[in-house]
């Protein structure tokens, strides 16, 4: 463990950084306790390995990085995830309901909670907005094509669970395992 | 740029952020020149922007920064105190690790002593003056606690030195008398260190300009290994004594 960094730095990038990466460890787990935990979890190694960071301006994609690395390291061990299958899912925009009614926050929570990992970390970075396909593939260690491919059969999925006014009625209930 | 690329890229890239130049001239003049292409990305960004707000809409409980930063001080109080903790435990090791280390260095390198001519004058001045048989005796006896019995026959005035010397793999006691015909080396041996059941004594052997022989008063556990050069060693005795056994 490295010298923990500067408390000033350190207290900046909290104030910068601590709503987006709740916000993503959130929907990553589905939990907020979960969340407060890897996002406690993720502050505290990025203080103890601070020198690594060598562009300030980086700091964003390299907390996402080491949020979603302790995400990864505590999901390890659970391999009973039960998880819908994405073949199905188009690459092409297709025709959408008019009007495009409001999605529901709790429905998102629920479609992802569904989602294998690698499609759900790029989707949810994807729409934060503040992360490009070449920063998600870096922070991913991905090929550009393969987060693009991912992306597209992530939002196929929502688009369809979301969307159809079956899933919505039913709360969004699971597709698969 | 036909109706399947513009599809895929708005479908794929409804922000069109991830899209520059000329590509993205292109699907917007798409867009603009095809009513159903451009109703279709116009959908796909609204869902879009739809998405992201309900993705984003995670609410942040109360006081989360504050517990944030509540526990980043007491990590950097622990890791400090464990850091002291480390240190000083490193610092004894090292500090037992150099005392150990002194003393074995010390007590191997003693101070080297300095010549000193006068000091070593009077030693060889009270060892070599005027010896005869007894003080050789009391010599031997105080400096290494070893009784010896110095053979009576030689004449002491011709002692030049004495001490112990290797013979043969033991240390034993050496006196060298030497005048200017003969030079002898007396070694005294005790029925300890050999088998005098068997000693040869009455031999002698002579060659290469040097004499061997073993002198033993019988009832007694010491005997004299005599080293001498020369014809004879009459020159060395004392002749007031009676001749050797």
């Amino acid at each position: 463990m490295g010298l923990p960094g500067k408390r000033q730095i350190v207290e900046q990038l909290v104030a910068d950084h601590y709503v987006s990466l709740y916000r993503y460890a959130y929907r990553l787990s589905g939990s907020g306790a979960d969340a407060e935990d890897l996002t406690q979890d993720a502050f505290c190694k990025a203080q103890a390995n601070l020198m690594q960071l060598r562009e300030p301006e980086r700091a964003k994609p390299w907390l996402f990085s080491i949020l979603r690395n302790a995400y990864l390291h505590r999901v390890r061990a659970d391999k009973q995830q039960h998880c819908v299958a994405l073949d199905d899912a188009g690459e092409v925009a297709e025709a959408l309901p008019e009007p495009l009614p409001e999605i529901d926050p709790e429905l998102v929570q629920q479609a992802l909670n569904d989602l294998p990992e690698v499609f759900r970390s790029v989707i949810i970075l994807y729409y934060f907005e503040d992360f490009s396909y070449r920063d998600i593939a870096e922070q991913m260690d991905l090929p550009l094509g393969t987060v693009m491919s991912r992306l597209a059969r992530a939002k196929g999925y929502l688009r369809t669970r979301l969307l159809s006014p079956a899933a919505t009625l039913t709360n969004g209930s699971s597709e698969g395992t | 740029m036909d109706c399947q690329t513009a599809r895929l890229l708005a479908g794929l890239c409804p922000s069109t952020r991830e899209i520059e130049g000329d590509e993205a001239e292109a699907l917007e003049s798409h867009l603009a020149g095809c009513p159903e292409c451009g109703n279709l990305a116009q959908a796909e960004r609204h869902f879009h922007t739809r998405m992201s707000q309900a993705m984003q809409h995670v609410p942040v409980p109360d006081g989360l920064e504050l517990r944030l930063l509540a526990r980043l001080n007491a990590e950097r109080g622990d890791y400090y105190r464990r850091w002291l903790g480390h240190g000083l435990r490193g610092a004894l090791a090292t500090a037992a690790l150099f005392l150990i280390s002194w003393l074995v260095w010390s007590l191997w390198q003693k101070p080297l002593p300095d010549l000193d001519l006068d000091l070593i004058h009077q030693s060889m001045f009270a060892k070599n003056n005027s010896p005869d048989k007894v003080r050789v005796e009391q010599w031997f006896a105080e400096t290494y606690h070893t009784n010896i019995v110095a053979p009576i026959q030689f004449d002491y005035a011709f002692l030049v030195h004495y001490d112990l010397a290797d013979f043969e793999g033991k240390r034993v006691p050496l006196l060298l008398f030497v005048n200017e015909r003969v030079t002898a080396r007396v070694f005294v041996i005790t029925s300890k260190q050999y088998n005098f059941a068997h000693l040869p004594t009455g031999d002698n052997i002579s060659s290469g300009g040097f004499t061997v022989q073993v002198w033993h008063t019988p009832g007694t556990d010491y005997a004299y290994v005599i080293v001498f050069t020369g014809d004879r060693l009459e020159p060395v005795l004392d002749k007031t004594q009676a001749p050797a056994a």
